[in-house]
């Protein structure tokens, strides 16, 4: 492997860890530039190309450590509109059916309990974090066969 | 000598602002100015270094910009904001409240001498 694929492939294995896509970039080519910065260094200092390169990655710490920190950090903003649309349909959802439905049922409590419900499921989904289902394939994958 | 890691993430974020209060740099430079000013004490790894930056930015603390440099690289930079130098009065106004009362037990409440 080249000193510039080994550099490639630290940085490759660390942008593989941040599951925002549109973060990876701006970090790879961030810390491209410091293991260069850090391999010049060294080589003015008199190693050979390719122990600097090593000692420079070395420098980094573990890839996939340094991934999980970043991975932490760069997340996408909520997408409040969605939200905000999805709030509105509900809202919409609840006006109508006590409108037009049968508002003798939906006071006794049955249409509320439905749209509790609903808003519970979707808070839940929104606070899940799916990167669980990636780590437990396989069990996520019997208890569907057996379901 | 090398400093137990636990003792070096609570104070690497305070470093970090001081350096950007005097001026704008970009990583590679905060680690060695940092390696430099301690006598290689502070011999922080650049993994440690960028999640402190970015999360810093995250929270609106420092901010970046891009520069090419004469050799055509281009650097990212980083600069305080106001909230930013704020966090840092506080974050040092904490820090020698803390390493003075440790310093006085440590030296049984005589000298702020290091033992």
């Amino acid at each position: 492997m080249s000193q510039s694929d080994e550099i490639k492939q630290y940085v490759k294995t660390v942008c593989e860890q941040i599951r925002w896509k549109k973060a990876r970039s701006i970090v790879a080519e961030e810390i491209e530039n410091h293991i260069c910065d850090q391999r010049d260094a060294y080589v003015s200092q008199g190693e050979d190309e390719k122990t600097a390169t090593e000692k420079a990655i070395l420098q980094m710490g573990n890839a996939v450590s340094v991934g999980m920190e970043l991975d932490k950090i760069h997340r996408p903003k909520p997408q409040w509109t969605m939200i905000a649309f999805t709030g509105l349909l509900m809202l919409t959802g609840i006006l109508a059916n006590y409108f037009i439905g049968s508002s003798r049922h939906f006071l006794s409590g049955f249409g509320l309990v439905s749209y509790a419900i609903a808003l519970s499921v979707f808070i839940i989904c929104y606070l899940f974090d799916f990167s669980f289902l990636g780590k437990y394939a396989k069990q996520c994958y019997f208890i569907t066969l057996a379901v | 000598m090398s400093i137990d890691k636990s003792l070096m993430a609570g104070s690497t974020t305070i470093l970090v602002l001081k350096l950007l209060e005097e001026r704008d740099m970009y990583g590679y430079q905060m680690i060695e100015t940092l390696a430099q000013r301690s006598d290689d004490t502070f011999n922080l790894k650049a993994g440690t270094l960028y999640p402190i930056l970015h999360n810093l930015r995250n929270n609106g603390y420092v901010e970046s910009y891009e520069k090419e440099e004469s050799n055509g690289k281009i650097r990212k930079y980083y600069y305080l904001t106001s909230k930013g130098k704020k966090l840092l009065r506080e974050k040092q106004k904490e820090w020698i409240t803390f390493s003075s009362a440790v310093n006085k037990i440590l030296n049984g409440g005589l000298s702020y001498e290091p033992i």
